[in-house]
């Protein structure tokens, strides 16, 4: 699966940073946070990310922050068999994204979201021109050829998210120390059931630890295709 | 083998085809092949008999091929145009559309998504026809009810649908709704009636008139036979007819439809040969996944049909012409799976019932069903198929002697499909 092309470059660069940081003694700390469903299973991909309390805009106004000004904050959002891969994108605000097609057939891709309102057909194999997103929330994509296509874009007035992994764990490595905001979200409960955002304080040169869980039952995860039983939209 | 210079010539075509082709047409076609050993004391109805099979192969082996092309094209950002082409060897006139609409999608702009189709289609009852040119993807014959519904249930006319997510947002729980107004249909049942129902995969193509079984009636000079030809989806008073339904569905997991469709045809009304039949019924369909993703699907169709009988194929009626109403009702069940990615293997069972309350058993039976498929590749399905009806009618006896009150129809089928091209690929 393609993430987006911001995480691994955020995370390469933070990489970069906390080398720099270690060798000039400055530590940066990290929150590691496990997302459990009601029964103690856990969940992966839930968008997971943290704001410097007091920060209200993006990486460039947040206090302490690494600055990532310079090159342009950039991610895609594929559509590969009739799906939009990922399903979930987390992405900060200000992100261009754009949306290539990898199929043989057009796609008309709309988003009604209040966050950002838009449409446009993507013929096959080729990009439709980057759209930027700079209002944080939730975005909701679907195809008006092909109604079974669906995703979400995330997006978040800070540089420091992730989405958990297959055993529900995601990690915010080098946040300088200082108070978070710590926030979850995914689509498979209602809003009102989305744990509350935690505050998690960060000090130097060490990983805290939240566990989030929900209280309601989780929706079933989006699946595109079914092996045994046949959907038809007519 | 005489599918030879048919697929030579489909793939030719395809081929030409592909270059012309853009993001504005997708196109598909495939060949469906197979050797039928197929059994009834009563013929194939196909050739205008009593029996349910679309073959009698008379104790031998028969070679059977279908051909389906299916196109969609953008005509508008929001405007499409449908077309399914059926070539079957087996019929009077090979090949003909079996639909032909345009679909018009308008963007969403909130959670509502309006659907609206103007032509000829099939209204969305059928949960088991959802492959290519309507075929099961999990066996070749279709159900009792979905059969039905492939020959005589083709509404001509404009529908609307309405898909929704219901509950709070990211809620996987859907609602449909759809309403279609049409012409045509106005025989539905006639054939339903004369042969009962079937087990097959034979769907009927606009405009063509179907073979109906003989009827021999007596005459002042003595008994006389009765050629006939029906025209399913034939308008002849000139009403409307509709049908509505709603549907709820879960993240692709679960659903459950009801539906009521009525042709409201008149059944004094005859025209060009045809006599209408006044033609309801109310339709319920379900499909889960199971634990250990097994699919099932249910269907049931329950409904009436008025007609005259004792009325002539000239339109006149006789001294004991009356008004007849009989009611019917089938059923199936269909599990599902697939194992190693590779191989399906489906089980039906069907129950069907055609009566007339008090008078007369029209025909009451069952059918099982098992059907094998193993992808071979993406383009290539090997498909081995047994099936076996179960049914007794009081009208055979008429044509055919005590002794066949009760009838076993079988078949056995090994075949392949092959997607001879696909644009979309």
């Amino acid at each position: 699966m393609r993430r987006a092309v911001l995480h691994h470059g955020a995370a390469v660069l933070a990489g970069l940073l906390a080398i720099v940081a270690a060798s000039q003694g400055a530590i940066a700390g990290g929150i590691e946070v496990l997302v459990l469903d009601r029964d103690g299973q856990p969940v992966p991909e839930v968008a997971v990310y943290a704001r410097a309390s007091g920060s209200s805009g993006s990486a460039a106004a947040e206090a302490g922050a690494p600055s990532v000004s310079g090159p342009e904050l950039v991610a895609t959002m594929n559509q590969h068999e009739l799906a939009f891969d990922p399903h979930i994108l987390v992405v900060e605000t200000g992100t261009l994204i754009d949306f290539p097609n990898e199929d043989q057939v057009r796609h008309h891709v709309y988003s009604f979201s209040p966050v950002k309102r838009f449409n446009f057909s993507v013929d096959s194999g080729s990009i439709h021109e980057a759209l930027r997103f700079d209002e944080a929330g939730v975005v909701t994509l679907g195809c008006n050829i092909h109604d079974d296509m669906l995703a979400y874009i995330v997006v978040v007035d800070t540089p420091h998210f992730t989405m958990t992994n297959g055993d529900g764990i995601a990690e915010l490595p080098e946040l300088a120390p200082g108070r978070y905001e710590l926030e979850i979200w995914t689509p498979r409960v209602a809003s009102k059931h989305l744990p509350d955002a935690v505050v998690v304080d960060v000090q130097a040169d060490r990983n805290v630890g939240h566990e989030f869980r929900f209280d309601a039952n989780l929706y079933r995860a989006h699946r595109h295709s079914e092996t045994s039983l046949v959907w038809s939209d007519y | 083998m005489r599918i030879a210079p048919l697929a030579g010539l489909a793939i030719l075509t395809a081929q030409t085809a592909a270059a012309e082709l853009s993001d504005n047409h997708e196109l598909t076609v495939a060949l469906d092949w197979s050797l039928t050993d197929a059994s009834s004391a009563l013929g194939a109805w196909t050739d205008g008999r009593f029996g349910k099979l679309r073959y009698d192969s008379n104790g031998s082996t028969a070679e059977t091929t279908r051909l389906a092309l299916e196109y969609k094209g953008q005509i508008a950002p929001a405007l499409f145009a449908h077309a399914v082409l059926d070539y079957v060897d087996d019929a009077i006139v090979k090949a003909g559309l079996t639909e032909a609409y345009l679909e018009w999608r308008p963007l969403p702009s909130g959670s509502n998504r309006h659907r609206y189709r103007f032509g000829a289609f099939y209204p969305a009852f059928s949960l088991e026809n959802s492959g290519l040119a309507w075929e099961s993807p999990y066996s070749r014959s279709f159900s009792a009810v979905n059969a039905w519904l492939g020959e005589e249930i083709r509404p001509v006319g404009a529908e609307w649908q309405l898909g929704r997510p219901i509950g709070p947002e990211g809620s996987p729980h859907e609602l449909g709704a759809s309403v279609g107004f049409f012409y045509g249909n106005d025989p539905a049942g006639t054939l339903l009636f004369w042969r009962g129902w079937s087990v097959h995969d034979r769907q009927t193509r606009l405009n063509e008139r179907l073979p109906l079984a003989p009827l021999t009636l007596s005459g002042p000079a003595g008994p006389f036979t009765v050629e006939r030809k029906l025209d399913p989806i034939a308008e002849i008073d000139d009403r409307p007819g509709f049908y509505a339904g709603g549907e709820w569905s879960y993240a692709r997991k679960a659903r459950l439809s009801l539906a009521f469709y009525d042709n409201r045809a008149d059944p004094n009304a005859f025209r060009d040969g045809q006599w209408a039949w006044g033609t309801r019924f109310w339709h319920l369909g379900a499909q889960v996944l199971l634990p250990g993703d097994v699919g099932l699907v249910v269907q049931r169709m329950r409904g009436d049909t008025d007609w005259l009988i004792f009325v002539t194929s000239q339109g006149t009626t006789t001294p004991m012409t009356a008004l007849a109403t009989d009611e019917f009702d089938a059923s199936f069940v269909l599990l599902s799976k697939v194992f190693g990615g590779r191989h399906r293997l489906s089980l039906r069972r069907d129950d069907f019932d055609l009566w007339r309350p008090g008078q007369l058993e029209v025909d009451h039976g069952d059918a099982a069903t098992v059907a094998y498929g193993y992808t071979i590749n993406p383009k290539l399905e090997l498909r081995l198929e047994w099936l076996e009806i179960d049914s007794t009618r009081d009208i055979w006896p008429m044509f055919y002697g005590q002794t066949t009150r009760r009838q076993k129809e079988s078949l056995a089928q090994i075949g392949f499909r092959l997607v001879l091209f696909d644009s979309t690929e």
